[in-house]
């Protein structure tokens, strides 16, 4: 594996920077306008394959846009499905049955009210969970990524760098997780009722006192020290492997290229942190890998607002200048197609 | 007749000194006081039946916000004498929701401060470079935000000139010949001759000046293994080159044709860095900013020197010293990959309205004489 990665690397081409005006182009990340506002006007441009593996089996259609250019650039991308790996960046199981609950009266955990959590199980469900099914046993590995530590429990419940647990350890652990979240009481601190301000400074005080978001001191003592699970939502395989992010990029890069991984498919919760900035956000994986960002299959933060649909956009656009963007739709395997006309 | 002329001239910087000290003096005095001085605040929330969407007046511009619980809290800033009224609000993850509050302030210790209102595209001389980067980078978004200045800011500014103690804009670079000429800095004011002979050397300038710039590269040498990383590290977002000039043209932009700049307002350039603006604000005795303009400018992150959300003149420095208001309505981001600004202005308010108070601009009433009676 390692010395036909070598061979790639070796290889050079020269790649025709061509750009061919798009007519009457459709909106892009239209599929899922609850989630995302589709992206939509500007200038559009088609450029050659820029991805273009040897014996490649996936079609991965994506844009990019380039002030430069002033305008979104498109291509073809074709890819070994054996060399891509999905990774959902922090699919957490809070408010989702499993017992991990946002603390009451005002905790904040994930999407950081039980609201927003409950709404973004729902993009779990209808879009995440069908997309991974979809790519599941085609590519390399699906995997997700998690905060924190392995502990115990995650040991027993899932497949990780290190190794896979048996049927019987995953019934054991998810008893074990059952037990320690059920047992936890998610009674956190109440709001304060007044605080101290100075006449000169109101408002500088005000938010000294009263921040925006508390993570800490209204999450009851030991929360974040329970094992977070994923989320119900996803129907979790054996295969799947969970990576901790306690553990470090070098540590994922290196267990990526040790089972040939060259290609990404990214997908995940918060498009604007940890989806960015975390071990397995982009801003890392884009050094050493060919990342393409699902821009369906990411939530955005949704702070003042009922719907992340422009957050996401915005932050999938902002991404687009230094990554390409993909969609569930244009995800495409050579087997489904063949399957389609009926190829043996 | 030498002599006479340097001696008034010493007398008149002896007076102005007295003069300042004294206003200084005073000034610190009042501002000691008032930091002397706490009240109790009590963090009441009340639940706002049908709350209206905020920010709901240019939608355009902004996509108006609406979220599912809004709270009505008490008066934040509570001034003596005050003849401003600016309602506010913020996001609270804890609280669960946009609280809402009233704000009495003084309008002579409030300041308008308007980041980087460049004039790329805004009719005039200056032209976006080709394949550059000029403020919101394409002739097209310029051309949007210029309207934006025209039908937005420019009255807002107008609106409350005369009221509040002081308006001023931030520009790229520092100040120069040209510079000192046109607009009021820090250092000091220019006579109209000045403004007039400045305005003639700025045109002068521009119509001399020639953008050079690497066009489009035409082919790229990608491996096999990574074309995605090493295409991104030949074609990056920007064409900021050893080769381009943009930075002088940066260095010399205007404020945008479509605000008509007073003699009295000032500019601050963003090489003096915040040190010197919190100083200006605070000798001319200023306790609160409604802030607008491009401050918050994704740009940020790739280019520290060109916008300002951040280190700088952003709110995110201002916000530690001087109580600020997001005038939500006057921002805008800008909004790559968008034919529009107005979703990436409303993520980028929301997100922080976590952080800081947020208005608009039909929210801020100036009322003279009514003082300590202001109300709703």
């Amino acid at each position: 594996m390692l010395l036909s990665s070598a061979v790639v690397t070796a290889q050079e081409r020269t790649y025709e920077n061509r750009l061919t005006r798009i007519k009457n182009p459709k909106p892009l990340l239209a599929d899922f306008p609850k989630w995302i506002e589709p992206i939509r006007g500007l200038a559009r441009f088609e450029a050659p394959t820029l991805v273009n593996d040897k014996d490649a089996d996936l079609s991965v259609r994506a844009w990019r846009f380039s002030y430069k250019a002033g305008g979104i650039i498109e291509m073809p991308n074709r890819l070994r499905a054996k060399n891509t790996a999905v990774i959902l960046v922090h699919p957490w199981g809070i408010d989702d049955g499993q017992g991990w609950t946002t603390p009451e009266p005002a905790g904040v955990v994930d999407f950081c009210t039980r609201q927003k959590n409950e709404l973004v199980g729902t993009h779990t469900r209808m879009v995440m969970n069908p997309f991974l099914k979809s790519v599941r046993g085609k590519v390399g590995l699906v995997a997700f990524s998690m905060p924190g530590n392995q502990t115990a429990i995650h040991k027993k419940l899932y497949r990780s760098f290190r190794g896979k647990p048996t049927g019987v350890e995953r019934m054991e652990g998810a008893r074990e997780l059952h037990q320690k979240l059920k047992n936890f009481s998610y009674q956190g601190e109440a709001l304060p009722i007044s605080f101290t301000l100075s006449c000169d400074k109101p408002v500088v005080d005000y938010f000294n006192e009263f921040k925006g978001l508390d993570a800490v001191h209204f999450n009851p003592k030991g929360f974040w020290e329970l094992p977070i699970p994923i989320t119900a939502d996803i129907e979790v395989d054996p295969d799947d492997v969970v990576i901790y992010d306690g553990e470090g990029y070098p540590e994922l890069k290196k267990y990526l290229e040790e089972n040939g991984i060259r290609h990404v498919l990214l997908a995940g919760y918060a498009t604007d942190i940890c989806y960015a900035h975390t071990c397995a956000g982009y801003e890392n994986l884009s050094r050493d890998f060919n990342v393409f960002l699902v821009g369906d299959a990411t939530v955005s933060s949704f702070p003042a607002s009922a719907t992340p649909r422009f957050n996401t956009s915005a932050h999938i656009s902002s991404a687009s200048l230094e990554h390409l963007i993909t969609q569930i739709s244009w995800i495409r395997f050579d087997s489904d197609k063949k399957k389609r006309l009926g190829v043996k | 007749m030498n002599d006479n002329r340097l001696r008034n001239k010493h007398g008149f910087q002896e007076m102005w000194v007295i003069i300042t000290s004294t206003f200084l003096a005073l000034a610190l005095v009042s501002s000691s006081s008032l930091r002397a001085q706490t009240r109790s605040y009590e963090n009441v929330l009340k639940l706002i039946k049908k709350p209206k969407p905020l920010l709901a007046d240019f939608p355009q511009w902004v996509e108006p916000i609406t979220e599912a619980k809004h709270f009505e809290a008490p008066v934040l800033v509570n001034d003596e004498d005050a003849d401003l009224f600016v309602r506010a609000w913020r996001y609270s993850f804890n609280v669960r929701g946009i609280i809402e509050m009233s704000n009495r302030l003084r309008a002579k210790e409030t300041a308008i401060i308007l980041v980087h209102p460049w004039a790329f595209n805004d009719g005039g001389d200056w032209d976006t470079p080709l394949a550059g980067i000029g403020h919101i980078c394409t002739p097209q978004s310029n051309q949007l935000i210029a309207t934006h200045t025209k039908k937005v800011i420019n009255p807002f500014l107008t609106s409350l000139r005369g009221k509040v103690a002081l308006i001023l804009y931030t520009l790229p670079g520092s100040e120069n010949a040209i510079r000192k000429k046109l607009y009021r800095s820090f250092a000091g004011q220019s006579s109209d001759a000045d403004r007039i002979e400045g305005a003639r050397e700025l045109k002068a300038w521009i119509k001399a000046f020639s953008i050079r710039d690497e066009p489009l590269a035409k082919s790229l040498k990608l491996s096999a293994d990574k074309p995605v990383v090493e295409y991104f590290g030949q074609f990056p977002m920007l064409s900021s080159n050893d080769k381009s000039n943009a930075r002088e043209l940066l260095d010399m932009v205007p404020v945008s044709a479509n605000i008509d700049v007073a003699p009295t307002d000032v500019v601050s350039y963003d090489r003096q860095r915040y040190a010197a603006l919190k100083k200006h604000l605070q000798a001319n005795g200023i306790r609160h900013v409604l802030l607008g303009g491009a401050v918050l400018c994704e740009l940020q992150r790739y280019t520290p020197d060109l916008c300002n959300a951040g280190p700088f003149f952003g709110y995110e420095s201002l916000a530690q010293d001087f109580n600020v208001f997001l005038v939500g309505d006057t921002a805008l981001t800008t909004f790559p990959a968008s034919e529009t600004p107005r979703f990436t202005s409303r993520a980028h308010i929301s997100a922080a309205s976590v952080d800081h108070l947020i208005t608009q601009i039909s929210w801020i009433r100036y009322e003279a004489a009514t003082g300590a009676k202001l109300t709703e």
